[in-house]
């Protein structure tokens, strides 16, 4: 038995690749809309215990995002896009877990061997998604920062030229700390790749990895061995989600945020 | 197996060795389009059909409760100053009966007083008339005997001359009568 580290194809409809794990996308995508559309014509100012449920979670998500931002009008920024993504993750790791996924298929052949393609196949154990995503959650962290400061501030953080023009006539140490700040501001331009595909590779790695390990020990014993194993899952499900829309989260309080420096800078110049 | 497939196609050639790890994660182009267009309609149905109402809801129950309480306060302020009023209206009520009471009562005595005085005046009068009339009617009543006696002296006196005419004896007699009178006047 082996789980290719990519999806595989079920099916191509008009040009597009049906992989098994979009499937399960589609699976997520249809419970979180059936989930919206309760709300969107059943919400009410007296709740019901489903309404009072989502509440008590957007409460507590309210509560924990001002933690981060420490600013409700930022949380409220951010809510839509970290809860989406905190509830998405949440659901596609979980259906990972129901019985049927990666066992359940048809048989093919595959690189001339005949193997069971799996209809279902945990949608974030597919780096299309992850990377999807971690490249989505970094491009939102700059459109909110440009959204935020401006254009030329923003991208001062990257670019840090003017500190190099104004540290000219502040002598030799000055300049070398521009210098510094000036290549630093360029690593940090690459980190925001690094942070993407930090992002999308762990998601991918922890989920696929579970997945392996589950059906390492499916094919050890079928019955209550993998048990636990399972239910480890589901927690790593939840950490996975929780540790992917945080950090989203710290990434887009980070970027509207004024950059460093900028403080002091002001502060230096109302003291002389 | 997933490793060995990876391991064959890094070894190949260095600028086929990207495209070999692509191909092994199974990135495809139409794959992942599809995946974020999948995740972006999530964002924007939960945005449009959770969050946006829900939160909605939210803030208004809040501003509800809010004025709920401070409405709650204000009626338990108002309650506790109604409370004070009554209190004083019952007390300065009571007050006002006891002095009415009081000023009744004064009233009454002074009514009996008067009245007690007045009869008794009345009656101390009506004693001295009676007394005044019983004394007139005495005197009166003397004077009549007094004239009756001199009368009764003169016929007893003539009867006596009558029988017996002694110039002795009615000297005697005379002095006698009119030493009696005059003892008697």
């Amino acid at each position: 038995m082996s789980i290719p580290l990519a999806a595989e194809p079920i099916a191509h409809i008009a040009g597009l690749t049906v992989t098994n794990s979009l499937i399960n996308a589609w699976i997520a995508a249809i419970i979180l809309i059936i989930a919206a559309a309760a709300i969107r014509f059943g919400a009410r100012q007296r709740p019901g215990k489903f309404q009072s449920a989502v509440e008590m979670l957007f409460e507590f998500f309210l509560k924990t995002f001002d933690s981060v931002t420490h600013d409700r009008v930022r949380t409220r920024k951010f809510f839509p896009v970290v809860t989406t993504l905190f509830l998405f993750i949440l659901i596609s790791n979980w259906l990972g877990q129901l019985p049927g996924t990666g066992t359940f298929g048809i048989w093919e052949m595959v690189h001339g061997e005949l193997e069971l393609v799996p209809l279902l196949r945990p949608a974030t154990s597919d780096l299309n998604l992850t990377l999807g995503l971690g490249i989505f959650a970094i491009l939102l962290t700059h459109v909110m920062g440009i959204g935020a400061l401006g254009f030329f501030r923003h991208a001062g953080k990257f670019i840090q030229i003017r500190k190099l023009f104004t540290s000219f006539n502040k002598g030799p140490i000055a300049m070398l700390t521009a210098i510094i700040d000036f290549g630093a501001g360029l690593i940090e331009a690459v980190g925001e790749f690094a942070r993407a595909i930090s992002l999308s590779l762990r998601l991918f790695g922890n989920v696929f990895a579970g997945e392996v390990l589950i059906t390492v020990m499916l094919g050890l014993a079928a019955f209550v061995i993998p048990l636990p194993f399972q239910a480890l899952e589901l927690l790593v499900g939840v950490i996975q989600a929780t540790v992917f829309s945080v950090l989203t989260l710290v990434f887009l309080t980070l970027a509207t945020e004024p950059p460093h420096g900028e403080h002091a800078e002001e502060h230096a110049t109302a003291e002389h | 197996m997933a490793s060995e497939q990876l391991n064959t196609e890094v070894g190949t050639a260095p600028e086929s060795a990207i495209a070999g790890v692509v191909g092994t994660l199974g990135l495809k182009t139409d794959v992942f389009i599809a995946q974020l267009l999948n995740f972006l309609i999530i964002l924007f149905v939960l945005w449009r059909w959770a969050y946006k109402p829900l939160l909605k809801i939210l803030e208004e129950r809040e501003v509800r409760i809010k004025k709920g309480l401070d409405d709650a306060d204000a009626a338990g302020a108002r309650l506790a100053d109604i409370e004070k009023e009554h209190v004083a209206v019952l007390a300065r009520a009571r007050e006002e009966g006891a002095v009415f009471i009081k000023d009744a009562h004064a009233r009454a005595d002074e009514k009996r007083e008067e009245l007690l005085a007045k009869s008794r005046a009345e009656i101390s009068k009506l004693v001295t008339d009676a007394r005044k009339k019983i004394a007139d009617e005495r005197a009166t009543a003397a004077e009549e005997l007094k004239k009756e006696i001199a009368a009764l002296v003169v016929t007893t006196a003539e009867m006596v001359l009558k029988e017996r005419i002694d110039a002795d004896k009615d000297a005697t007699i005379m002095n006698k009568s009119l030493k009696k009178i005059k003892k008697s006047k």
